[in-house]
């Protein structure tokens, strides 16, 4: 040892390194081994270093011993957050005469610095101070020079985003913080304050630890003459954790423990106004999250209430400064407006680390606020009439029942009412909804509603994150307008088609998760020839199995209600697959899209079993594609492009937001011309696929074309957007040629573009008719005093108000129909899936209807209570008043020649009949109708009249149970034979029979109050739960729902297992002990320049305190965990 | 360009070709098609098995007992055929039905006028199957005419020909057998007009029921020629006609089944030229073109002399008539005769035949048959009682020589009557054929040939009156050339 080392106080530098991606190899260990050089080549004479590593250290305690011989490494228990770890070093390092070097483990000091930053504490007469952080990159651009913080604890960086370092800050001055990520404390006063605070694990504890120093009369200082590279990315490094969530709980709990007491009331008040106003405000900006977690933390501080005071109780002896004293340094007002309203907010991009360097995101927030009120405008202003009145009943748009128990009941019981009713698994949708309607306390018109149009902020949102691959606020904010203009959701909003919504919605969250799944970045490069065709960011496997159980459960969310939707998705993955290998990107990467998609999709199926299994069997197809219909002219490739699936009329214009798929791909570079291919790709294929189902050209039929063309939404989307950045960073600025104008006209195309879609909101409900097929129902008594009753609709496929079943095997007629119970229609009908052999049965009666086989065959739909028929002919849509389609041949001579049947008045756009023969859907059977009613058979039926029955159960629910008084005789239900369903009649158990060979019927000796009941088999019970818990697995998994109480337990055993490892003496004791007696501070200093020439404080200078000969070697078996 | 920007663009340019050219297939537009019901213009016998077959008779008077009627059901198979009768009838008669078994090989006769009093009444037959046959006959002093029922109700029902000279009695009888109202205008037409009297456009017919309106209440009063065309707004209906003629040329009483469609081709095996014999043929155009329809004589050897008719032009909408007596060269006796629009169908067509008697005349009124019944089998519900010459009249079809063979049955079966079990039947010939063995009287018969052949009854009237009614056997269809709906 030197006699520098003798004079200079001991530094001791501890760094918690977080490991695991250094056990990774590549860049990252390359950069912790820059960051081990830098510490030893540290020209301070005593410096010690520390390295504490949570979790398994690996081989990591070698590679630190082989660049700095004499490091003491010691591992940590359980995972404890920077600040926990940090704080073994009160335990490890006996004394306190010396300083402790708090260090990130991605931070390269210049080689003087250790030296600089003790000079300035003994000048300044500091407790804390820090050096003056640069970007890891480009060290020519300021990171921090010291943190300002107002009164809520929000930090001011104090440097512009991007902010050039000219030495514009070098002046030493007093900071409010310093970044944990670099700072020298003095070692007693760390010990002192109790280190940082064990509950503050990662974000805020620098901010802490620098408050309570002010609280003791400790000044804390920036030297930006001490210079150090920060990488600052515990935001990729560590995607487990919840950011926004911990940086808030954190900074409140910082708040409330250290504000005065008499200033805390106020402060919390206005912390509480200004997260609610945050939350307005990030509803336009996107950083929703952000404020919601502020709020959130703020709200929660009323269960740590005791917590609080306890903590507080423990700093009460460290209050030295009155406390105006300390608020005095902090910035007046709101940093976070203030920073806000100077657009000074600055974003990460994830990929600080990459390979090629790196460049600030930054942003225009006005123009951000701007792009998002207009198409929230847009939205809010096209759907008015849908929020004013509600969602109206047209297409899938069918109304929510009124009760969520009903709902839930049906998903548990298993008799699935739709049709005629069979023993079947639910649909999964209904389980959603029902669940939804919990979670809407009941409200089911306010939730029908926001199930509808909340799919459009969804996708807004959706397509933002998405866009976030662009380092352009503006190709950002285009993305978003362009995505926004896409005619397709307003279209099919006007047409009822809720599949086509929620795809648009969800879609460019499939897009969003696959690329982060695929581990898809940009490359930010600093020059156009660095430019990469794609970049990836490591992630950790945690976070990309979140991303995709994401990724799972939004597919699953979607499929519930549109069957097709996972293939839709499967289609999505190998469409950017395919565009990243045209684009030369990543094989690994392409294949992750496809194999994600793929699982998704797999995922997606296995979630809505057992509902999913139902939909296979002969012509299962249907139940995915719908029922087959007759060769149209089709759309039109203009109306395709239009994305016109719906009754608005779209203008031409919207043709020119396909432009940009053309131009991007001319204008990108680098990985922006991958990203452009994807658009291109994504949008041609989706093109490609609408044609081909519009022409009926594939072997079979395609899903319905709003659905094909959800990912030419966010094709389109991307395309623009890239577009937009291509133009800023390729184009921009170059010599003139034919990209300058393309790019224009690129983006004088969303402009018009968007025009038609802004033009549909002009009506307030996106030009939906006024007169809708469902009308025939709500015209129809809901339990009328003779008998519930069903109604048969049949007709046209293209104009059925709702999913029928196929007419005919071959499906070449065109022609569905479908059995709803009376009253108004309902969602449950949305799911035809396939029909039970009773449905089946329907339709042999009604192809007898079909070739004169019969004149009645009001008799034979009788005993499945039909009594009304419901031929749709003008739906507003496919078919209007001034273009309707022809009535399908032999439809209404049909009908009209039974002599059962008589057509009631009705509107133009539908006919009814009422079949005459009907019997209630429970009725007491009159004697001949129970005679016959052994006999199986058409013919039986045909022959006999059984109309005259008495009703009985009236209004009894579809699956029962129903009550009342059954009168001898016959009590005939038209429900499909299932054993499942008893009856009581006094104390009589009364087995259920078949009748009429198809339907139910219960020989009731006496007359006797009874009950009708269905029993449900336990298998059925078990496979909701199973399906319940998996639902529940993936939302945990894709959560970021962390069990608190159980980390909790795993930091609270970390105790001490060894003894100290570094000795660094003890000081003696002063009035303010980390204060420098006079005489011993800064006028001390011998020499700037040398390399030691500190002189020992006064209070140390007794030599009481040993510095140990040198560290002893730590071997890795004498790392302790 | 560099090669990553040539393959995405290529990507993406070969997915929009591609798509640019299926956008440009062209398909065949096709209509939903829920059931292609072919368009039965006349009544026939099937052996196709539907579930239930219905038949709709035009009606029978029945409103004292001078006149009556009775549903003929003929059970030609091996098995008893159940299935109900109902009677519908004016003057706010309640419906009746009955329940019914036809024996196999049996005819079933039910008397109407004894179950049901009405001015007149119609039944309507449903039997299980669709092997029955339907016809009825009514009773009239002034002669009982036969009519085959209907197995399909429509909404538009034509009649040709129509006569209300010297207060001669024309009703048509309109029957709603569904359960729903029917709202029906009427149209008349007469030599010089087109009439579409208030009180007949709009009418209803309550369901299950029957409505009889007299065509002079329209106005039409001593009008030689009256076509009539029955439209429904709203329903199907049965349309029959019943004509009394009491002077003018014609005597008798006719009912008939109107035609639910126009046709291109009308044909008429029971043409006679004799003296003292009118053979008129109606033809109405209800389209809204005018037509030219072909006149063709067939059945006989054309001697020299002969002069092909010209083809008659027929306005839209309007009614025109044919005597055969304009015929230059048509020789005395049997013929038959052909009316062809050789476009599109557009006209109905009726024969009215008026004979001498010993008391007078006796005219007959019948509708020609459609080409879809060129068949080789042809059944008689309805035959003779007693021993009757020429009473079936057989038009071969086809250019070979046929023979043809008529069956009774009976308990055993069908069975060849004798000695009209091989009746040489030259290639386009028309004969007559006698029913005078006793095992045909009362009994169901069959006519087969072994070439295509046409069937036409010339049934006694009854009541000792001389002359004979017309009307068309049953012809068996299964080959039948039925057209579609809208074809």
């Amino acid at each position: 040892m030197d006699a520098n080392a003798e004079l200079a106080l001991s530094v001791v530098a501890v760094m918690v390194v977080h490991q695991p991606e250094y056990s990774l190899g590549g860049a990252a260990a390359s950069q912790f081994d820059e960051v081990l050089r830098s510490l030893a080549a540290q020209d301070y004479p005593n410096l010690k270093t520390l390295f504490l590593l949570p979790d398994d250290p690996g081989d990591l305690p070698a590679l630190i011993r082989e660049r700095i011989p004499g490091a003491f490494v010691r591992a940590v228990p359980g995972n404890p957050g920077f600040g926990g770890a940090a704080n073994e070093v009160m335990r490890l390092v006996e004394g306190d005469n010396g300083f402790f070097m708090i260090m990130h483990d991605d931070v390269v000091l210049e080689p003087g610095a250790t030296r600089i930053l003790v000079e300035e504490l003994y000048r300044s007469n500091a407790g804390i101070v820090g050096p003056k952080l640069v970007m890891w990159n480009e060290p020519r651009l300021l990171q921090h020079v010291g943190l300002g913080v107002d009164r809520f604890g929000e930090v001011d960086p104090l440097v512009e985003p991007g902010e050039v370092d000219q030495e514009q800050h070098d002046a030493v001055r007093d900071v409010f913080a310093l970044p944990s990520a670099c700072m020298l404390v003095r070692a007693d006063l760390f010990k002192a304050l109790g280190g940082f605070d064990p509950l503050v694990d990662f974000y805020g504890d620098d901010l802490d630890l620098c408050w309570r120093a002010h609280l003791s009369g400790a000044r804390v200082v920036v030297v930006p003459a001490a210079r150090a590279r920060h990488r600052e990315a515990l935001a990729t490094r560590r995607p487990d954790l919840a950011h926004h969530g911990l940086a808030a709980k954190h900074r409140v709990r910082t708040v409330a423990t250290l504000t005065g007491g008499l200033r805390l009331p106020v402060v919390l008040l206005q912390m509480l106004l200004i997260s609610l106003l945050e939350m307005v405000v990030g509803l336009f900006t996107g950083r929703f999250g952000e404020a919601f977690a502020s709020f959130r933390s703020t709200v929660g501080l009323l269960a740590h209430v005791g917590s609080i005071i306890k903590r507080r109780r423990q700093i009460a002896p460290l209050r030295h400064v009155p406390y105006r004293e300390v608020a005095g340094l902090q910035i007046r007002g709101s940093a976070r407006l203030a920073s806000y309203l100077r657009n000074r907010e600055q974003s990460h991009m994830a990929v600080d680390h990459s390979a090629v360097g790196s460049r600030r995101f930054t942003r225009n927030t006005a123009t951000q606020v701007g792009a998002w009120s207009a198409v929230i405008l847009l939205a809010l202003i096209g759907s008015r009439r849908f929020i004013s009145d509600g969602v109206p009943t047209i297409g899938q748009f069918l109304r929510f029942p009124d009760s969520t128990r009903t709902l839930l009941g049906d998903y548990w019981a298993g008799w699935w009412s739709h049709g005629l009713g069979r023993t079947s698994a639910v649909p999964t949708g209904i389980g959603l909804i029902g669940v939804g309607g919990i979670v809407s306390l009941g409200n089911m018109g306010l939730f029908h509603t926001a199930a509808v149009l909340a799919w459009l902020p969804i996708g807004y949102l959706g397509a933002w994150k998405l866009m976030s691959i662009f380092p352009s606020s503006r190709a950002r904010i285009v993305g978003l307008i362009a995505f926004a203009a896409i005619p397709l959701p307003y279209s099919a909003l006007g047409a009822g088609r809720w599949s086509v919504v929620a795809a648009y919605g969800a879609m460019p969250w499939i897009v969003h998760l696959l690329r982060r799944i695929a581990l898809i970045e940009p490359a930010l490069t600093a020059r156009a020839d660095a430019d990469v065709a794609d970049a990836s960011a490591p992630v950790h496997r945690r976070e990309q199995l979140r991303d995709l159980a994401k990724l799972a459960l939004v597919t699953s969310v979607v499929t519930a209600f549109a069957p097709t939707f996972g293939l839709i998705v499967l289609i999505v993955g190998i469409t950017l697959a395919l565009a990243t290998v045209v684009g030369r990107g990543s094989l690994g990467a392409a294949a992750t899209l496809a194999v994600a998609a793929l699982i998704s999709a797999v995922a997606a199926v296995a979630l809505n079993l057992p509902w999913f299994s139902t939909l296979f069997g002969a012509n299962g197809w249907d139940t995915f594609v719908g029922a087959p219909t007759v060769a149209t002219d089709g759309l039109g490739v203009d109306r395709i492009l239009r994305f016109s699936v719906g009754p608005a009329q779209l203008g031409v214009l919207a043709i020119a937001l396909w432009i940009p798929v053309v131009a991007a791909p001319l204008l990108a570079r680098g990985w922006r011309l991958t990203w452009a291919g994807r658009g291109g790709l994504l949008a041609a294929v989706s093109f490609l696929l609408a044609v081909l189902g519009e022409r009926d050209a594939l072997p079979f039929r395609l899903p319905e074309l709003g659905l094909l063309l959800a990912p030419a939404a966010v094709g389109i989307a991307l395309a623009a957007a890239c577009a937009a950045a291509a133009f800023e960073q390729d184009v921009q600025g170059g010599s003139f040629g034919w990209r300058q104008p393309l790019g224009l006209v690129s983006g004088i195309a969303i402009f018009f573009g968007a025009i038609p879609a802004v033009a549909a909101t002009a009506d307030g409900s996106w030009s939906t008719p006024s007169d809708t097929l469902s009308q025939p129902s709500d015209q129809f008594a809901q339990d009328p005093l003779d008998g519930d009753s069903r109604t048969l609709y049949i007709g046209d496929t293209r104009v059925m108000p709702l999913d029928g079943w196929r007419f005919d095997d071959a499906g070449l007629t065109g022609i569905s129909y479908a059995v709803v119970d009376d009253g108004p229609l309902t969602v449950a009908e949305q799911w035809s899936g396939l029909p039970s052999d009773a449905e089946r049965e329907l339709a042999n009666v009604l192809r007898l209807i079909a070739t004169n086989a019969t004149a009645r065959a009001g008799r034979l739909l009788a005993p499945y209570s039909i009594r009304y028929v419901v031929v749709p002919l003008i739906d507003g849509l496919t078919s209007t008043s001034d273009d309707p389609l022809p009535v399908p041949s032999g439809l209404i001579d049909g009908f009209t020649a039974q002599l059962d049947f008589r057509q009631q008045l009705s509107p133009p756009n539908y006919r009814v009949y009422e079949n005459s023969a009907w019997v209630p859907t429970q009725s007491n059977l009159s004697a001949l109708a129970a005679d016959e009613s052994n006999q199986a058979g058409l013919e039986a039926l045909a022959s006999i009249q059984i109309a005259g029955s008495t009703p009985e159960l009236v209004g009894m629910d579809e699956r029962g149970p129903g009550s009342g008084v059954i009168e001898a005789g016959v009590l005939h239900v038209s429900k499909p034979f299932d054993a499942r369903w008893s009856m009581t009649v006094g104390e009589t158990v009364v087995v259920a029979r078949p009748a009429f060979g198809t339907t139910m019927a219960f020989d009731v000796a006496a007359a006797g109050p009874g009950t009708l009941t269905y029993t449900t088999d336990t298998s059925r019970h078990v496979g909701v739960v199973i399906q319940a818990l998996a639902w529940l697995a993936l939302l945990v998994v894709a959560s970021r729902v962390r069990w608190s109480w159980v980390l909790r337990r795993r930091r609270t055993a970390l105790v001490p297992v060894d003894g100290p490892l570094i000795d660094i003496g003890a000081r003696e004791p002063v009035a303010a002990p980390w204060i420098f007696a006079p005489g011993t501070g800064p006028e001390s200093l011998v020499d700037d320049d040398v390399t030691v020439s500190l002189q020992r404080p006064a209070s140390a200078s007794d030599g009481d305190t040993e510095l140990p000969e040198g560290p002893a070697p730590v071997t890795g078996e004498e790392t302790t965990s | 360009m560099n090669v990553r920007r040539t393959l995405i663009g290529a990507a993406i340019a070969i997915v929009c070709i591609a798509a640019v050219v299926v956008s440009r297939q062209s398909q065949a537009i096709t209509t939903a098609d829920f059931g292609s019901v072919a368009v039965v213009s006349r009544p026939y016998a099937s052996h196709l098995s539907p579930l239930t077959t219905t038949w709709y008779c035009p009606g029978v008077p029945a409103g004292d007992d001078s006149v009556g009627g009775e549903v003929v059901i003929a059970n030609v198979t091996d098995v008893a055929r159940n299935g109900s009768i109902t009677l519908l009838g004016t003057d706010g008669m309640q419906p009746i039905t009955e329940p019914i078994t036809v024996p196999p090989r049996d005819t079933l006769v039910f008397d109407v006028d004894e179950a049901a009093t009405a001015t007149y009444v119609s039944a309507f037959v449903e039997l299980d199957g669709g092997e029955g046959m339907v016809e009825q006959r009514a009773i009239h002093p002034a002669g009982d005419a036969v009519a085959s029922c209907a197995t399909q109700t429509s909404s538009t029902w034509y009649f040709a020909d129509g006569f209300t000279v010297s207060n001669s009695i024309e009703q048509l009888i309109l029957t709603n057998p569904t359960a729903d109202t029917a709202n029906l205008d009427i149209t008349f037409v007469t030599a010089e007009r087109i009439a579409n009297p208030p009180a007949f456009q709009g009418r209803s017919i309550a369901p299950r029921s029957v409505q009889a309106i007299s065509i002079a209440e329209s106005g039409l009063r001593s009008e030689s020629v009256i076509a009539v065309k029955v439209t429904t707004t709203a329903g199907r209906i049965i349309v029959g006609r019943a004509q009394h003629y009491l002077g003018g040329g014609r005597s008798g009483f006719t009912l008939s089944l109107g035609s639910s469609v126009v046709s291109d081709q009308l044909w008429f095996a029971n043409g006679v030229k004799q003296t003292g014999v009118s053979e008129q043929y109606v033809l109405y155009n209800p389209t809204e073109q005018t037509v030219s329809v072909d006149v063709l004589v067939l059945g006989i050897g054309l001697p020299e002399g002969f002069v092909e008719p010209e083809p008659v032009s027929i306005a839209a909408g309007r009614v025109a008539t044919f005597d055969t007596s304009t015929i230059v060269g048509l020789p005395d006796g049997a013929h038959a005769m052909v009316f062809s629009t050789l476009a599109q169908p557009a006209i109905v067509a009726e024969r009215v035949l008026t004979e001498p008697t010993d008391a007078g005349v006796s005219t007959s009124v019948v509708l020609g048959m459609t080409a879809e019944y060129v068949v080789t089998r042809w059944y008689v519900p309805i035959g003779v009682d007693q021993a009757t010459e020429d009473a079936l009249v057989i038009q071969n079809l086809d250019g070979l020589d046929a023979t043809v063979t008529v069956k009774a049955v009976g308990p055993a079966g069908a069975v060849a009557v004798p000695g009209l079990e091989a009746v040489s039947l030259p290639s386009s010939a028309v004969i007559s054929i006698d029913l005078t063995d006793p095992s045909t009287f009362g009994q169901a018969l069959v006519v087969e040939s072994t070439q295509r052949i046409f069937v036409e009854r010339r049934l006694p009237r009854g009541h000792d009156l001389e002359g004979r009614s017309g009307s068309w056997a049953l012809p068996e269809c299964g080959q039948c050339n039925f057209s579609l709906p809208g074809s």
